[in-house]
This record gives structure tokens, C-alpha cells and sequence, in this order.
């Protein structure tokens, strides 16, 4: 191992663990796992998460034809 | 006697008497199944559990045990 | 007012949208819990604009009569003297239904707000609804308002306090004279001691054989025996029972109510009106979805068209043979970074952990960028012009006719995004049964990261894209798995009960705003992206590691070092310790090799994540998920068709990924629901694997085995739980009237 190894295999390193602990911080999916959504994955403001809507509201939307 | 299950899909009939006593029948009662109501059977599920009948312009699922009390024309 | 707090009660028939007021107007932080002495959940909580004002949420109900506990326990609320006011719910779409427990209400003498929620969709379709003479007829104030909407909220609680401050409701309705005579006969023999404004509500309950009602005033026996003497003579007179005569009044005074405050629009009928006869026609309507959805899963799949296309040529020249831009000749970025590594001097190692770990992984998920692309242009499409609202309706009709509620779609329509928000739109059904089947079985939907995994199996099953019709079919075994577990878990003692009723409002149909359009796809997209080199990016990693260290001849190491550069030098390390040790599982499904268990494990990563780490164990490193290499060593793992099939379905239907079984986990606030629902997915992945593979077996080989037994008994199992008529309990517990107190 020489000494080019240890530098990639340390900016691996790094990534990975950067990514450990966004996935710990904001969940997998997106933003929006561990049931706590912010509505980041679908628009800026919550009101239009499908996850903070609820069905009713989807509904209602999709009735509407106004996204 | 001619009970609600025994009307064909698609056709339409009136409530001539509620017969038994208590809850059930109430509860029929409170959901708008008295004498003299019209209703429409919309669909039968299959193999006959429950109905679906249209009356005072909503759908309600009645199982065939409760549509046996209701008595039509 | 003399007391501080203003109780307000929040009356109303179940689903007319009484949890979604109750939660807008009090910010759902409240009290939950139960009413005294049964298991009736009782919610109870401050206006978040006002805390002066206190709401309790009754249950929901269609009548004040003795027989539910929830209708007990709403008319003691009502009569035991605490609430100041009562807010009654009516749902506008259903009104005539509606007006029968309002009217109750405004028997008991208490003040009643009326409001009309879901007003705007009455309007809308062209019906009018006179409030001034609804309030009149009614004798209470009638306010429309949407819960969901936010409107008409501040008024309500407005015209709430203004009620509160008076003495209470008189209601106007009045039934037929004859009935009107034996009822003021019943007021003259109730005890002094009822005041006023309640006489009413006692006499009719009186006149209904009440004897709850008897006991809650202290009839005298005397009083009481000139009261059954009164309703005697008038069920002779009439011909008919005492609760048959008042509940056809009550309907009697609301037709008259509908008849002066409803005005029905002439029917017309626009274009949009045209295309539905078709579009949602009773026969056609299903045939048309199933001819859709399969036109867009083989688009987003299929080899002639612009999404493979694409991935081509992601593959061809990011990923393959380099491309040339302006003249210049670009290497691809494999071998890009194959070249600076090697330029570096790189060991064998780093080479190995970058190339075939996380290039191989990452790329492959990255090469069906396109095709996601594609998918996505497609769904948003039929979503934002109207017609996936008809679905929801055409599927409402079909889920009912199974006893299920065309709620539970709606997120399973979310869920072909991702099942995450999918899942967490459950939380508005308010029919918890309903609520815990949807979430169950709303995953079984496939959603986008399901689409490399459908793509790498049919091109195992069938080759470079000559039948892009299988890519449908998976997606028409999650709609099926749905329904299939919909009709089998309702007639379980855990899910039966009545369907939720569901009103799905038919949009025109119009062209979707291109803005729209492209962030719906975006956001999508960008997900998708983000997904590949965060989780994906740190999972090949975790892979690499387990699949190129272990332990050969009792030492541990980088195994194609100390393999001695032996070709299956794999087959020593930790991954292949961990497959084997899961993978006898699979044995019945046709697939047990720690290779096939170790792309499944990944899957519940992410599920495109399947693709990336059979990209990463098969080591055809420079190769993306479409590729037929890929597809020739994936295809090898396998004995026959019939398990790759079994393979594709198993990991398609079984538990999802850990974000979405997080999602899970919070939505049924439970550990032994959440486990239940995870439980059940695998369970019936893998009975469906099952069936696919030996049937296969049985079918194309003519294999017969034990197993073919098993599967031919779980096909059994299933069409009896599919096709008996719902349990006699199933229904009875929902309606059925409190056991009788002695």
C-alpha cells in the first residue's frame, strides 16, 4: 500500500462516513424517512407533501387538477 | 314475504315494513330505511355478501342477514 | 358566561370530516382517551387560537338512540350539562343522511352551530344550497365551511361563542299534529325537574320507548304507565311501531327541509363528462387502466423507446466505450477512473474497492436514470391531467364491491413514487382497521426504485427488450397482491368491518402546466440521484468489503490476495458466510444461492440498491443493469425461469426498504402492528415465490416434489379465504348494538 491508497482511501473514508451520518440525521429515502417528514422531497413547502397531506388532501388534489 | 336481498340487481323498489326488534332495526331506521323509502340496488357482491343499494342519494352496504328484515314490494 | 372555559362538542355522522375539523381547529394537541366505562376513544382539546375554548370530539354517529356505545355515550355528553355548545357537522355531499342527527341535536335543546362541511363540492356541481333557509328551517346557524381546505373556520367559531351565549336551540321542525298532540301530552307527565328547553328531547325519547331516558329523568311509575297508555293508542292509530312513526317523521321533515333549501341543477353534460361515460364506464374503465398502466411501465422499459434509448446511451459512452462531444474524444468514466488509478499506481485493492465496489454499484443504479425519467414524465402526466383521479374512482368502485374502501388507493397511487409518503398519507384515514390494511399492503404497489429491479429481471427472463411486457406485469402483481391481501385480511377478526366511504371528485380534464409537470418529474428524479450517491454509494462499499475479505485456509484478509488469486475466491468471504446462512429459505423458491440472499438483504437498503450490488457481485464491473453481460451472470444464478420469476416477485412484494419500514413502524405507533405488517409482506412474498416457482416447475418441467404440494395448498388456502362469504362476525361488530344490560 502506498501512499496514494491511503489518500483515496481515505476521501472514501470521509465520504462514507458523511453519508453515515446524513442517512442518521435525515433518514434514507431523501429527506423523509424515520416517519418524520419534512416534505423536502416533494416541494419547498410541506402543505404539498403527499406524506404531510394526508389521503383526503391527495384526493381532494387530484380532483382538483391543480398542483 | 319479498325481502331487499331478493331484489334483482339494477332494479328499484319501496320498503313496505322493517320487521324484528331492537338495535338492527333501529339502526336500518336511523340510516334512512323506513316505509315508504325508494331504493335502487346497485350491485351484489360476489356470492351475494353484502348489497349495495342507492337510497336517499347514498350508498349504503347492507349484508344480506340485516337486508332480510326489510320488507319491500 | 360564567365559567371561563367555553366546552364546545363537535357532533356528526362518521366521515364528515369531523377529525380533520377537529384536528385544524385545535392543533391535535390534545387528550386522548376513553369515555367513562367503555372503550369509546374520547378527544378532547384547547382551540389553538383561542385556549379559553375547550373541544370534545363525540364519536361518530348516525342517531341519538340508545343501542351503540358511541351513540350512548355522545347523548350523556350531550345531556350531562358540561358542553355550552354544539358544533354539528354535516357532510354537504350527503345531506339528507346528515340532517338526521342534526336534527337530534337540536332537540336537545342545547345552542347548535350547523356547519356544512364539503359545501364547495355541492356548489361545484352546480346544486345550491340556501343557508339563510336551512338556518330557519332548522332553527340553529348554519355556516358553510371546508375542513380541508381551511375556510369558513373563523366564522364558525365566531358564530360557536355568540351561540354559547344564548339560552339554546328551539327546534322548528315539527312532525305531523297527531304526533305533535301525543308528544305535548308526553311533555305535560314529565317531572318538574326538567327544565324547558330539554321537555322536548325527553318527550320524544320518551315517545321512542327511551328507557334509558326514563331512568335518566326518574319517571315516576305513574307517569310513566300514562305515557306507554298514550304511545299504545297512538301506534294503533297510526298503524305503526313508536320508533318507525318518529324516525319517518324525522325523514318526512327532511325532505321538506331538502325540497325548500336544495336546488338541483339541470343536468348537462361537457366533454370531460363524454370521456368519463368512457373512461369510468362500469366494463370498460378497468380494462382502460390496466391498457394504460401496462402502455407506461412498457414505455419506461421497453428498447425502442426514448428510455432505453437513453440509458444506451448512458451506458454505451459514460459507462462503456467513452463518446465523443464536439469532436473530442471523451473515455467513459469507468474507464477514466480505471486510467487515473492506474496512472497513480493504485494497489489492487483500491482499484478493486472503487471499480468494482462503487463504480459498478453506483453506475449501475445511475444507468436507469433515463428510464426513472421516462416513468416519471408518464405518471406525472396522467396525474396532473385528471385522468389518475378516475382511476381512484374506477378503483374505489372495484374495492368496494371486495368490502374495502377506495381510500386505501389513494396512497397505493402515491406509493408508485415512493411508498414513504405513500404510507404517511395514510394517516388521514380515520377508520383505524382501514388505516392499518392500507399501510400493510400500500407497499406492494411497486414505486420507482422497484423499476431497475423489474428491468434487470426481465432481461434475465427474456433478453434485450423483445418482450417489454413483463415489466407490466409485475407492476399489475402489485395492484393484484393488493387486492388479493385487501379481500383476505378484511375477512380476519383484525381488519373486518365497514368499508370507509369515499368521494372522489372528477376534475376537467386539461393539459398539464409544463412547470408543473417538469418539478413533478424533478423532484423525482433529483430523489433518485441524491439516493444513488448517498445510501447506495455507502452500501456497495459495505458490500465490497464483506464480499473480498473473509476467511481462507483459517486466515483473514483481502481474499484475492490470499486466495492466491483463485478465481472463486468469493465463495470464502463474509458474504457468502452471511447468504448461505439466510439462503436455505429460498430453497422451495428455486433461488438459494448466498449471491441471490445477498441482493435481497441489499434490496431492503434501497431497492434500486438490488441493482447496484448485483452489479458489484457479479463484478461486470464497467457494465450498468441493463446490460445483456449483467443480465447472462444474473440470469446464471438461477436453475430455471421459473425462479427468477419467483425471485422477482419475492423481492417486489416483500418487506421494503429500511426508510419505508421506518415509515411504518411511526405510522402504526406500534411494535407488535409494525411487526404484523412486515411479517405479513414476507410472508406472502414468499408464499407468492413459492407458487411461482413450483408451479413453473410443474407446469413447463413436470417437476412434481413435495413442495409442489405446499403450493398447491397454499393456492388452495388462498382461494377459500378469497372466495368464502364474509365471517358472520365480520359485520356484526361494526353495527351491532351493545349486548343488552340486563
Amino acid at each position: 500500500m502506498g501512499p496514494v491508497d491511503i489518500i483515496i482511501l481515505a476521501f472514501i473514508g470521509v465520504a462514507f462516513v458523511a453519508v453515515c451520518v446524513r442517512i442518521y440525521r435525515k433518514g434514507s429515502c431523501a429527506d423523509c424517512a424515520e416517519g418524520v417528514c419534512t416534505g423536502h422531497c416533494s416541494s419547498r413547502t410541506r402543505r404539498a407533501c403527499p406524506a404531510a397531506k394526508g389521503v383526503d388532501a391527495v384526493a381532494r388534489d387530484l380532483g382538483e387538477g391543480v398542483k | 314475504m319479498k325481502a331487499l336481498g331478493d331484489v334483482q340487481v339494477g332494479d328499484s323498489s319501496t320498503i313496505v315494513k322493517l320487521h324484528g326488534t331492537g338495535a338492527l332495526r333501529r339502526h336500518l331506521m336511523d340510516l334512512g330505511l323506513i316505509k315508504g323509502t325508494q331504493f335502487t340496488v346497485v350491485k351484489v357482491a360476489p356470492l351475494g355478501d353484502p348489497i349495495e343499494i342507492t337510497v336517499r342519494g347514498y350508498e349504503l352496504s347492507i349484508r344480506k342477514e340485516e337486508a332480510a328484515i326489510v320488507e319491500v314490494q | 358566561m360564567a365559567a371561563s372555559q367555553l366546552h364546545v362538542a363537535l357532533a356528526g355522522n362518521p366521515n364528515c370530516g369531523k377529525t380533520t375539523l377537529f384536528n385544524l381547529i385545535t392543533g391535535q394537541n390534545g387528550y386522548v382517551g376513553n369515555w367513562p366505562g367503555v372503550t369509546v376513544e374520547k378527544k378532547e382539546a384547547k382551540l389553538s387560537r383561542d385556549k379559553s375554548v375547550t373541544v370534545t370530539d363525540l364519536p361518530g354517529i348516525y342517531s341519538l338512540s340508545p343501542y351503540s356505545p358511541e351513540e350512548r355515550v355522545s347523548r350523556d355528553y350531550l345531556m350531562s350539562g358540561e358542553p355550552d355548545v354544539v358544533i354539528q357537522l354535516l357532510d354537504a355531499t350527503n345531506l339528507e343522511r346528515n340532517l338526521y342527527l342534526a336534527l337530534q341535536v337540536i332537540e336537545t335543546g342545547l345552542p347548535v352551530v350547523v356547519a356544512l362541511n364539503m359545501a364547495d363540492l355541492v356548489e361545484k356541481s352546480g346544486d345550491k344550497i340556501d343557508t339563510a333557509a336551512l338556518s330557519k328551517k332548522l332553527g340553529a346557524p348554519v355556516v358553510m365551511v371546508s375542513a380541508l381546505r381551511n375556510t369558513g373556520i373563523d366564522e364558525l367559531i365566531a358564530a360557536a361563542k355568540r351561540a354559547a351565549a344564548t339560552k339554546g336551540s328551539v327546534a322548528e321542525h315539527t312532525f305531523d299534529s297527531a304526533i305533535e298532540d301525543v308528544l305535548s301530552k308526553i311533555e305535560a307527565e314529565l317531572p318538574g325537574s326538567v327544565p324547558t328547553n330539554k321537555r322536548r328531547y325527553y318527550a320524544v325519547k320518551l315517545f321512542e320507548r327511551d328507557n334509558e331516558a326514563a331512568r335518566a329523568i326518574n319517571l315516576t311509575k305513574a307517569a310513566a304507565e300514562k305515557v306507554e297508555a298514550l304511545i299504545a293508542q297512538c301506534e294503533q292509530d297510526c298503524d305503526d311501531d313508536a320508533e318507525s312513526i318518529i324516525t319517518g317523521e324525522r325523514y318526512a321533515v327532511i325532505a321538506h327541509i331538502m325540497d325548500e333549501c336544495v336546488k338541483k341543477a339541470p343536468a348537462t353534460m361537457s366533454i370531460s363528462e363524454k370521456i368519463d361515460r368512457v373512461v369510468t364506464n362500469r366494463i370498460l374503465g378497468l380494462p382502460l387502466f390496466v391498457i394504460i398502466m401496462w402502455a407506461v411501465y412498457s414505455i419506461a422499459t421497453s428498447a425502442d423507446a426514448f428510455g432505453t434509448a437513453g440509458t444506451d446511451w448512458v451506458n454505451d459512452n459514460l459507462f462503456g466505450e467513452g463518446f465523443e462531444l464536439f469532436g473530442m474524444a471523451f473515455p467513459s468514466i469507468p474507464a477514466a477512473i480505471e486510467g487515473f488509478l492506474t496512472s497513480v499506481g493504485a494497489s489492487d485493492l483500491v482499484s478493486s474497492l472503487v471499480l468494482d465496489g462503487i463504480v459498478a454499484g453506483v453506475g449501475a443504479v445511475l444507468g436507469f436514470i433515463p428510464q426513472m425519467f421516462v416513468l416519471f414524465v408518464l405518471l406525472a402526466f396522467l396525474e396532473d391531467c385528471g385522468y389518475m383521479a378516475r382511476v381512484a374512482f374506477v378503483m374505489d368502485r372495484v374495492f368496494r364491491r371486495f368490502g374495502l374502501s377506495g381510500k386505501s388507493f389513494i396512497p397505493m397511487l402515491v406509493s408508485t413514487g415512493c411508498g414513504v409518503p405513500g404510507v404517511l398519507a395514510t394517516k388521514t384515514i380515520e377508520n383505524e382497521k382501514d388505516r392499518r390494511m392500507t399501510v400493510m399492503t400500500t407497499t406492494f404497489i411497486p414505486c420507482g426504485a422497484k423499476l431497475p429491479v423489474i428491468a434487470l429481471i426481465m432481461g434475465a427472463l427474456v433478453g434485450e427488450g423483445e418482450a417489454s411486457w413483463i415489466a407490466p406485469l409485475f407492476y399489475f402483481l402489485g395492484v393484484v397482491a393488493v387486492i388479493v391481501s385487501g379481500i383476505m385480511l378484511k375477512k380476519t377478526k383484525l381488519f373486518a368491518g365497514r368499508p370507509t366511504p369515499f368521494v372522489m371528485e372528477l376534475p376537467s380534464y386539461h393539459f398539464p402546466s409544463l412547470k408543473s409537470w417538469w418539478l413533478h418529474v424533478w423532484e423525482r428524479v433529483s430523489a433518485y440521484i441524491k439516493k444513488a450517491f448517498t445510501i447506495i454509494f455507502a452500501s456497495t462499499i459495505v458490500v465490497w468489503f464483506l464480499m473480498n475479505f473473509g476467511v481462507y485456509e483459517g486466515v483473514f484478509g483481502f481474499l484475492p490476495e490470499i486466495t492466491g488469486g483463485l478465481e472463486e475466491f468469493t465463495e470464502f468471504s463474509i458474504l457468502a458466510m452471511i447468504g448461505r446462512a439466510i439462503g436455505w429459505i429460498f430453497i422451495p423458491l428455486g433461488f438459494d444461492s448466498w449471491e441471490t440472499t445477498a441482493m435481497s438483504i441489499s434490496g431492503l437498503v434501497a431497492k434500486e440498491n438490488l441493482v447496484g450490488i448485483a452489479s458489484t457481485i457479479l463484478a461486470v464491473g464497467d457494465d450498468t443493469g441493463l446490460s445483456p453481460e449483467l443480465w447472462v451472470a444474473f440470469g446464471g444464478l438461477f436453475p430455471t425461469a421459473g425462479a427468477i420469476a419467483a425471485f422477482g416477485a419475492f423481492n417486489l412484494l416483500c418487506a421494503p426498504c429500511f426508510a419505508a419500514m421506518g415509515t411504518i413502524r411511526a405510522q402504526m405507533n406500534s411494535g407488535r402492528w409494525t411487526a404484523i405488517a412486515i411479517g405479513y409482506e414476507c410472508a406472502f412474498a414468499w408464499v407468492v415465490g413459492l407458487i411461482i416457482n413450483q408451479m413453473y416447475n410443474l407446469i413447463a418441467l413436470g417437476q412434481v416434489g413435495i413442495w409442489t404440494f405446499v403450493a398447491l395448498a397454499f393456492i388452495a388456502a388462498i382461494l377459500f379465504q378469497l372466495f368464502r362469504p364474509m365471517p358472520k362476525w365480520a359485520w356484526d361488530e361494526d353495527i351491532a348494538p351493545a349486548p343488552a344490560a340486563a
